[in-house]
């Protein structure tokens, strides 16, 4: 029976510690069951010192010893009986930091008084505690809510969580059946994603971030981005004195550059730009206007290779008569046709060299060329 | 904005006619002819690309807030306005090139036409490949310098069965082409709207591991008949792109053994994948540390990459306590070296320093001291991410509205603008800059910026709209209300819910007056408009919305305020006709007001309704509301029957009686 209510009421301040734990951050989900489940096997002397009162008091009684002995324990030990290694004293907070802190604190004004207010969560808890107490129930949540709201107020500017401990349970009657004395250790404030998945990668212990850092730190302060001390890996000498290693890989640097090119290329936002992409496709006239544009070869002939091509008659053509008189009159249509490339001018001519050679007997009998 | 030339402009044209100062002097020579020769310099030929008086021309147009986008028709009916409509309009004008450039290289033997003269090659059809092809090594250079992958691979392939020698510098090139590519095709560049709607959706699940093992990249690297240091450049460099890090990592060990020299962009590709490579934060930067020594042993010089690399893998453990300080460190060394920061590396160094959860850092500022009104261009592919970072910062880090105007002024710098990066980081860009300037600006330097943006520049999306339409609410300033319900329509942000209910409690702030009749008349025609809307959606619309108890409140009470008592009165015969068409029921204080209304008015049905409705609601008041109308109006047998039936007791008679024994 006795164990059955000293759990009823640790069940009410788990509530508590749960709701503790999730606004400060003070202790570790194993750390609070461990405190607040009670195993029968823990520790035997409490139990029989339990058992002995329970014989002459009633029920509600042991319940709220414990509960009592519960909160005392709190305040008064420290908990983790760990050694602070060299590891753990390295990711301390910084010192620059904390010489930032009570600088910036000043100027925070104070927290709107709605965040005062106690969240609901605890006060139920709180009131669950209260019951399970018995006695004058109200006096003892208003006791305690009390007590939460001037911590409440406290922890939404301070940087020291260690100090709120004890102060939140200063104002608390707690039979304290011995005294231990107090170790002030800083405890994490926040527990986070990031800080869980790091615990369990069994790094650094997280503890450099607070949250009151983003709140106070309104102010501008200055980082000099290339202020920090060099890594002095690569030395300056060096780099000037050596010749810059060519890159192996040219093909790739220029797919690279054109790949990242077509990143920032956005849809045309006029005409103009419209016509630029235009011409880097090859579907526009180039600027300024050039109407050889596209005739780069035909630019090394001269302009008399094209007019004058009697030249290429010399040799096979009969100097008078009917062919003669018909080639000229080719030369002359061929050198004003302005589509016709030098080249297929001058082949035009031998085809008709090559026809009036074919034909040269039949040329003959009808006189058309001199014997 | 579009009056004045921007200053980049003034720039290029100076850069064009600056030459042209030549003219002056020779006029005041011939007018003066006989005073003193004046010396007539002859500036030098400046060499100007074919684009040049293109772009010095472009650079005079500015972005005009108020037209649509040029891509859009010039035509006020067609041009979209909704996020929604933008996007598929882009995309079907560029569908229609892309079918037409399906159907011209489906059927290239149609396209035989040639009238052009000097040769269009973008206009034909391209070359397509088969077994019997004549393909040489100039043709697969041609392909790479096309940027086509499959073409590529498929006269690689003919090379092989045609038995045609390929040399090993071709090989080496195609590797690293492959390499680069992981042999995929790439997007087309003609394809600017896919590109730019498609990276935000792209940029989502990228570290995964999707490099073809033994693809043809491998088997180029190993068909090489000497593999040396460019060989092995490539294929690291190939597998670090797709995350193939472990094999990676082994080629690294490789060419250490062997004594294989490697070039900076490879180093820069080790230490982008370092952190993944390693778990646990400062084994990740003990790897990058491992590596950067590495790189200066070689000799190799470091570059604008090797920063960005170096930087990026420290943003992936930027929640380790020491992170901020070495990337400061890191700066700080890449400065020494001369070695210019990008906006990518300023991108790194704000998620290094500005965590989600993290304590504030001001380094945007310091970073915006240091990088305001200079221009930039693309240097690294994250240099686009760098503005709505910067964006989010000042939204949601440092909530300046300040610093975010800075920003603002950098992106709108040059051509800076290109640097935005997609349609997505745009839109989350301007999202971040209403939102804030929403909650930081009075309601006039909002809509001030409102209407400079919006519809042609940005479209709000629906939670940005929630956000405008709750701070008109606060700041009581009805007057845009009208403005912006008929730009809710045209963004088809009607149908959603949380948008109408915040509409609707917006407009039950407003007290009618002389002086706003008006914008009264405004509110009862959208509250009127709002109604009709939601009664036409069909049934089986998937996201039919229904109407909850608030919202038909303030439905009748915006109604029964503004004069619009008729159509309050039919919007409750509806809803005491299909009670179920509303979840819950309409709120007391509405039908008070309704109930009052009917009784100004004088129409004993209406109030009867009311009352009955109320009791059906299982409204408390709803006995001292029958009470109100049966001491105020006169009520004949028909309505006393209707209220005894709902009510149970005959309350008309219990107050006469209690007129009576008072009297």
């Amino acid at each position: 029976m006795i164990t059955t209510t000293t759990m009823a009421s640790a069940t009410g301040s788990r509530c508590l510690y749960r709701t503790l734990f999730h606004r400060y951050g003070l202790l570790s989900r194993g750390q609070v069951r461990s405190q607040c489940s009670v195993p029968p096997e823990d520790g035997k002397a409490p139990e029989k010192q339990e058992s002995a009162e329970a014989k002459a008091n009633e029920k509600k009684a042991a319940a709220k010893k414990k509960l009592n002995d519960l909160l005392a324990s709190l305040a008064t030990t420290d908990r983790i009986p760990v050694e602070r290694t060299n590891s753990l004293k390295l990711s301390q907070p910084k010192p620059r930091q904390k010489t930032k802190a009570p600088k910036t604190e000043a100027e925070v004004p104070p927290p709107p008084p709605e965040e005062q207010v106690i969240e609901p969560e605890l006060a139920a808890a709180t009131k669950e505690v209260a019951k399970s107490l018995g006695g004058d129930v109200e006096a003892t949540e208003s006791e305690l809510l009390s007590t939460l709201k001037s911590h409440a107020l406290d922890t939404s500017a301070s940087e020291k969580p260690s100090a709120n401990l004890s102060e939140l349970f200063v104002g608390l009657k707690v039979e304290r059946s011995q005294s231990k004395p107090v170790f002030e250790r800083p405890r994490r404030k926040r527990y986070d994603r990031d800080d869980h998945q790091r615990m369990q990668q069994g790094t650094q212990r997280p503890d450099e971030y607070v949250r009151p850092t983003r709140v106070t730190s309104r102010e501008y302060v200055k980082t000099d981005i290339f202020g920090g001390e060099p890594l002095k890996i690569f030395s300056c000498e060096e780099s000037k004195a050596k010749e810059i290693v060519e890159s192996a890989c040219p093909v790739w640097d220029a797919t690279h550059a054109r790949e990242i090119q077509q990143t920032v290329v956005q849809p045309p936002s006029n005409a103009f730009v419209e016509m630029i992409q235009w011409t880097r496709q090859g579907k526009l006239w180039t600027f300024p206007i050039d109407n050889e544009i596209g005739l780069e070869e035909e630019k090394k002939i001269g302009f008399q290779e094209h007019v004058f091509l009697e030249q290429h008659l010399e040799g096979w053509c009969p100097r008078r008569g009917p062919i003669r008189h018909f080639m000229e009159l080719v030369c002359t249509g061929l050198s004003k046709n302005p589509y016709l490339t030098v080249e297929r001018k001058k082949a035009h001519i031998m085809w008709y060299k090559n026809y009036f050679e074919e034909k040269h007997d039949i040329l003959k009998e009808i006189g058309a060329i001199e014997a | 904005m579009a009056g004045a030339i921007p200053r980049c402009s003034v720039r290029h044209l100076q850069r064009l006619f600056g030459s042209c100062s030549i003219s002056a002097p020779v006029r005041s020579v011939r007018t003066s002819s006989g005073n003193r020769a004046e010396e007539i310099v002859i500036p030098n030929r400046i060499p100007r690309s074919s684009t040049d008086i293109l772009e010095a021309l472009a650079s005079t147009v500015g972005r005009d807030s108020s037209g649509p986008h040029y891509k859009y028709s010039d035509d006020p009916y067609l041009t979209p306005a909704s996020n929604v409509a933008k996007r598929s309009f882009s995309l079907s004008k560029e569908s229609g090139r892309k079918a037409a450039r399906w159907i011209r290289d489906k059927h290239s033997d149609l396209f035989t036409h040639r009238p052009e003269d000097p040769f269009i090659e973008a206009f034909y059809p391209k070359i397509s490949f088969t077994d019997e092809s004549d393909v040489s090594e100039d043709t697969l250079r041609e392909l790479m310098q096309k940027c086509m992958v499959s073409d590529a691979i498929q006269v690689y392939q003919i090379c092989k069965t045609k038995g045609v020698e390929l040399s090993d510098s071709v090989r080496q090139e195609l590797l690293e082409f492959l390499g680069y590519y992981n042999c995929e095709d790439a997007l087309d560049e003609d394809w600017v709207e896919e590109r730019w709607y498609r990276q935000g959706i792209m940029s989502r699940d990228r570290i995964r591991n999707t490099w073809k093992d033994h693809g043809l990249a491998e088997e180029l690297f190993k068909s090489l008949s000497h593999q040396g240091s460019p060989a092995y450049c490539a294929l690291i460099r190939g597998m670090t792109r797709y995350y193939q890090v472990d094999r990676a990592w082994q080629m690294y060990q490789e060419t250490l053994e062997k004594g294989i020299p490697l070039d900076t962009e490879t180093y820069n590709s080790l230490i982008r994948v370092a952190s993944l490579m390693r778990e646990g934060s400062d084994l990740r930067w003990k790897l990058v540390k491992e590596i950067l020594t590495a790189m200066s042993e070689a000799g190799v010089r470091p570059n604008l990459g090797t920063l960005n690399s170096t930087l990026e893998s420290l943003s992936q453990i930027a929640s380790w306590r020491q992170t901020k300080n070495l990337s400061l460190q890191v700066m700080a060394e890449f400065n020494r070296l001369g070695i210019q920061a990008s906006l990518a590396s300023y991108y790194f160094l704000l998620i290094i320093h500005c965590r989600e959860r993290g304590p504030i850092s001001h380094i945007l500022i310091d970073i915006m001291n240091h990088i305001a009104d200079k221009e930039f261009s693309i240097q690294d592919p994250k240099d686009t991410f760098f503005f709505v970072t910067a964006m989010d910062v000042c939204r949601n880090h440092l909530h300046s509205k300040e610093l975010a105007k800075r920003v603002d002024d950098l992106l709108h710098t040059g051509n800076n603008y290109m640097l935005i990066g997609d349609s997505y980081k745009e839109s989350i860009y301007y999202r971040h800059y209403f939102a804030l300037s929403c909650s930081t600006d009075t309601v006039d330097q909002f809509m001030e910026l409102y209407n400079e943006l919006v519809p042609h520049i940005y479209t709000p999306e629906p939670g940005v709209m929630e956000e405008l339409l709750k701070a008109l609410k606060v700041h009581e300033a009805l007057e845009y209300l009208p403005q912006l319900w008929s730009d809710m329509i045209v963004f088809d942000h009607t149908s959603r819910e949380k948008l109408l209910m915040s509409v609707l409690s917006a407009m039950t702030c407003h007290q009618p007056s002389e002086d706003n009749t008006k914008l009264t008349e405004q509110l009862a025609t959208i509250a009127w408009d709002l109604w009709t809307r939601v009664q036409r959606m069909e049934e089986d619309r998937r996201n039919k919305i229904t109407w909850s108890g608030p919202m038909i409140g303030d439905l009748l009470t915006t109604l029964v305020r503004c004069g619009e008592y008729s159509k309050g009165v039919e919007v409750m015969q509806k809803i005491s006709a299909d009670p179920h068409i509303v979840l819950g029921s309409a709120t007391v204080d509405s039908l008070q007001t309704l109930l009052d209304a009917a009784i100004g008015n004088d129409e004993a049905n209406t109030g009867v309704m009311v009352v009955v409705y109320a009791v059906d609601a299982g409204h408390q008041e709803a006995a001292d509301m029958a009470k109100k109308l049966g001491s105020s109006l006169t009520l004949n047998a028909e309505h006393r029957a209707k209220l005894t039936s709902v009510l149970g007791i005959d309350i008309i008679a219990d107050l006469k009686e209690k007129e009576i024994s008072e009297s």
